[in-house]
């Protein structure tokens, strides 16, 4: 537990310790609930103060990611493969986009999924990536790789105890944040 | 020498046509005549749809990407679609500006305070959703949401699933593709070098990963089918044809006994057919390939020509002096073909006049080889076999039966009256040698790709451009309620993406002021949390609308929205016509019915297949006309050559006896009659014409009349053979010339001998 010590350790000199990117997405995903309650706070530079909702986050092996709000509406958005389907019983809207179409959405969705899924190459592809802290409070910083992606997403920030996300904080460049915190599941 | 030139003009002058529309008849009504621009140079006819097959997702993806690339590059296609980019950023900025003209939603009470209200806090929960950064950079300019309605409303069609960005059979077993050639559909040369570029392309795209089975493409579209259908229709004909002439050329060495013989039958068809090529292009200036199909079947009349003369040779006797004593016989009967065949070259039908032309110039050239060049090049001293006694005194005793022939006519009658099956051949489809196997490829990708075979169309026309658009919105506002209904599922029109200038001057209207908005604005947004003076580019834009010059074609120059209004809204013969395209029409009776309030000389419905039947119908009606006038000229002929009306009947009774019979056999074997039965019966006169004129011709001794009948049986049975081998094709169009031609000429013999005059009996 002496490496707990160091304060910051980028993922290039992960390897054989015993503490790093690898070994906790590993553990991340051992400990992942097939479910967690979320709340999720938006901060848009265009309102003037900030957006709630709340729902369940789903999570089905290999590449099934199911983020359904419960309130202020439902809504459902399901990532499977390279789509998303997404539906809303309020308004009546539904469909799907394609990840290619929208790179933009990609990011968000690789983080999230790979994350859950192990996927520390997937995650590589798109992301920069230093962990921060130690194994029982740790901070995640992804930072997009792709050019596009920098154009909507400045950071995303995992933040956790243990094997557990306590919260995920997507900053974009323009000022917008979002911070979803995780309540329940996931230990 | 003569041939030899025939023959080079053949090879590098003659020009043979592949485009089925130039055989069609222009037209008489502007219905008749739009049916066939559409069917000449309209979008549908162009589309090729594909689907990339035989490897996993990615690497088929990858086939795809790479592919429509090159299409998109190779110049010849005005559209590729493959699910990448359904519209460029410049595109989407273009739609953008003109989002207040170009919505349907746009009214007064757009900007209400409840509808503003309402649209706000739809843009709030958009905020607060995974997708916000798609549409949080169009809230401020947009806070009704305009441009992403004028998207849906576009989004015509359910667009295939995607993966990697292309479309894709839901099982992801499949890449799907969508083009559309520049080429005209039925332009077959073009189309068939394009599939054949598109498939090489594959084959080299698909090289790259080895060990790996290689990507396949599956290819289908009007123009694919037509030329997988030429291609089977022309490789079925010459494998039948390979069958049929080692068949005749076997028979025909049996007969005779001599190889150079065996040649020289073949002199007269070849030239009349190099003549006939000759001629037709000379006049037409083209000549089509069906041309040359059913003009080379016409002309196995000819064939009988040399027959006979072979057949009425001696050891003695000498070729030109035989020649000269059958002669007024085949003269007789070359010139009644001739007029029978001459109905055809006065028709309103392209096709049928090609047609008359080429088998009369034909019949004339073999007649005159076989009459002044044969008979100097057969070898002196060649003999026919003996067995023509027994075969004559066979047929004689035929004569005692001839209560047979009123029988089979009347039996024949009796079972056209009693049948329930139709007469005719009314559907198109039925006639098309298109495989079931073509046929399920073809909905399945339709299906997949979500584009179905458009069949139903209103056609809307005017004088300019405005009234046509007018005219197709208010034609809208009833299929809308159709639609409510359930008698129609979607249609498409110009309208949509090019509203008239009246609709956009209304919505320009319904804009409201600055100052009404501003305040509308204001008291809305008390207790929504958006910034004071976020929406400072929506007034301002409701603001340029309001002056904006109205969107006309040339706003959407070089996009692929053009292409696409270019094929819905088009000006032909100085008025301006738009197509509706119509899908899921429901009961088309009931649809024509309650468009009827709505039908006018400007706005027509069109059922395409019922239109191309109808079509189909004239072309056999006139056909129909025509084989009963050449009946009458022939008979006027005869009645001239033969100065004997009995003669003339005993020729003529047969032909028509034959002719009944054998209708009703093909009728009592599930056969539906068309045009391509009418077209072998007039061979089956040529050829029943050739038999009774020599069955009754005054014969001398009993050895000459058995040569005669020893030619007529040669001549029948190769015209059997021939025709006999094609009834085993697949091919609707072969198996109906084949059948109708080998019955014919096996009755035309038959009735003719039966029907004979007892001339050796009674001397």
């Amino acid at each position: 537990m002496s490496l707990a010590e160091t304060s910051s350790q980028t993922e290039r000199d992960g390897g054989s310790s015993a503490w790093n990117v690898e070994r906790l997405i590993d553990n991340l995903a051992k400990n992942r609930q097939a479910e967690a309650r979320f709340e999720e706070t938006a901060f848009s530079t265009l309102l003037t103060e900030p957006l709630k909702t709340q729902g369940i986050l789903r999570f089905t092996s290999p590449s099934i990611l199911e983020k359904h709000v419960t309130a202020p509406q439902d809504e459902r958005y399901v990532v499977e493969g390279d789509t998303i389907l997404f539906e809303s019983k309020a308004s009546g809207m539904n469909g799907t986009l394609s990840l290619q179409e929208y790179p933009v959405l990609r990011a968000f969705v690789e983080a999230f999924r790979s994350t859950l899924a192990n996927d520390v190459v997937t995650l590589r592809r798109f992301f920069n990536m230093t962990l921060q802290g130690e194994p029982r409070r740790w901070v995640l910083i992804l930072l997009p790789v792709d050019n596009a992606m920098q154009k909507v997403v400045k950071s995303i920030r995992f933040s956790g105890e243990e094997a557990r996300v306590k919260s995920i904080e997507v900053l974009a460049p323009d000022g917008d944040r979002t911070v979803m915190v995780i309540t329940t599941g996931a230990r | 020498m003569v041939l030899g030139f025939g023959a080079w003009y053949v090879a590098t002058q003659a020009h043979v046509e592949a485009e089925l529309s130039r055989l069609l008849p222009e037209g008489t009504t502007p219905t008749e005549r739009l049916l066939l621009t559409e069917l000449r140079t309209g979008t549908t006819g162009r589309l090729i749809l594909m689907a990339l097959e035989g490897g996993d997702a990615d690497l088929l993806a990858g086939a795809s990407k790479q592919l429509a690339a090159w299409m998109r590059n190779s110049g010849a296609f005005h559209y590729v679609g493959n699910g990448e980019q359904p519209w460029t950023q410049e595109e989407r900025e273009r739609l953008f500006q003109h989002r207040y003209l170009l919505s349907p939603s746009v009214q007064e009470s757009t900007f209400s305070q409840d509808h503003l209200r309402t649209s706000l806090e739809q843009r709030l929960s958009e905020l607060a959703s995974p997708l916000s950064p798609m549409v949080k950079g169009l809230i401020p300019a947009d806070p009704t949401g305009e441009f992403m309605k004028i998207l849906q409303t576009w989004m015509t069609w359910t667009a295939p699933t995607r993966h990697q960005g292309v479309w894709f059979s839901s099982d992801l077993r499949r890449a799907l593709l969508l083009a559309e050639t520049k080429a005209a559909g039925f332009d077959m040369d073009a189309q068939g070098r394009i599939q054949g570029q598109i498939r090489e392309t594959l084959s080299r795209l698909a090289g790259a990963p080895t060990g790996v089975a290689p990507i396949q493409v599956v290819m289908t579209g009007p123009s694919v089918i037509a030329v997988e259908m030429q291609q089977t229709i022309q490789d079925e004909a010459w494998r039948l044809s390979l069958w049929a002439t080692l068949l005749v050329t076997t028979f025909l060495f049996v007969s005779y006994g001599s190889v150079s013989i065996l040649a020289l039958s073949l002199v007269p068809l070849t030239s009349a057919i190099v003549a006939g090529i000759v001629a037709v292009d000379l006049v037409f200036g083209f000549i089509h390939g069906m041309t040359l199909a059913f003009g080379i079947t016409l002309l196995g009349v000819v064939d009988d020509y040399p027959i006979h003369l072979f057949s009425h040779l001696t050891r003695e006797s000498r070729a030109p002096a035989v020649m000269k004593e059958i002669w007024p016989t085949m003269r007789l009967g070359v010139v009644a073909t001739a007029l029978g065949f001459s109905a055809l070259l006065l028709s309103g039908f392209p096709g049928l006049s090609q047609l008359g032309l080429f088998a009369i110039v034909g019949l004339f050239t073999a007649a005159c080889v076989t009459r002044w060049v044969l008979p100097h090049l057969v070898p002196t001293g060649f003999q026919a076999r003996r067995e023509g006694l027994h075969v004559a005194r066979l047929f004689d005793t035929l004569t005692k039966a001839r209560l047979v022939v009123p029988l089979g006519v009347v039996l024949a009658i009796g079972s056209f009256v009693w049948s329930d099956t139709p007469l005719w051949e009314l559907d198109i489809a039925n006639l098309s040698p298109i495989s079931t196997e073509m046929k399920v490829r073809d909905q399945a990708l339709r299906n997949e790709l979500g584009v179905p075979d458009v069949r139903d169309l209103i056609v809307v026309e005017g004088s300019s451009e405005e009234e046509v658009l007018q005219r197709s919105e208010a034609v809208a506002l009833a299929l809308e309620s159709f639609m409510a209904k359930g008698e129609l599922s979607g249609y498409d029109f110009a309208a949509r993406y090019l509203p008239s200038r009246k609709t956009q001057q209304l919505r320009q209207g319904a804009l409201p002021d600055r100052e009404t908005l501003e305040r509308n604005l204001t008291s809305t947004l008390k207790g929504l949390p958006f910034k004071a003076s976020l929406f400072q580019p929506f007034l301002d834009a409701i603001g340029k609308a309001k002056a904006q010059e109205p969107v006309d074609s040339q706003t959407f120059r070089g996009t692929a929205l053009a292409l696409k209004l270019d094929s819905l809204l088009f000006m032909r013969e100085g008025r301006w016509v738009a197509v509706v395209p119509l899908r899921g029409v429901a009961d088309r009776s009931k649809f024509r019915e309650l468009l009827t309030p709505w039908r006018s000389q400007e706005v027509s419905y069109l059922d395409l297949k019922e239109e191309s039947n109808q079509m189909v119908a004239a072309y056999r009606n006139e056909a129909l006309g025509l084989l009963g006038w050449g009946a009458l000229s022939i008979g006027i002929v005869l009645l001239v050559g033969l100065r004997d009306p009995v003669t003339v009947l005993r020729v003529m009774l047969p032909i028509g006896s034959a002719i009944v019979v054998v209708a009703a056999v093909l009728h009592a074997l599930g056969e539906r009659f068309s045009l391509f039965h009418i077209a072998s019966v007039l061979l089956v006169i040529g050829l029943g014409l050739d038999y009774a004129l020599f069955f009754n011709r005054r014969h001398g001794t009993l050895a000459e009349r058995g040569r005669t009948v020893y030619g007529l049986v040669v001549c029948s049975t190769t015209t059997v053979l021939v025709f006999g081998v094609l009834t085993l094709s697949q091919i609707p169009v072969l198996r109906a010339i084949g059948m109708t031609a080998a019955l014919g000429s096996l009755a035309c013999l038959l009735f003719a001998s039966l029907l004979a005059e007892d001339t050796l009996h009674a001397a």
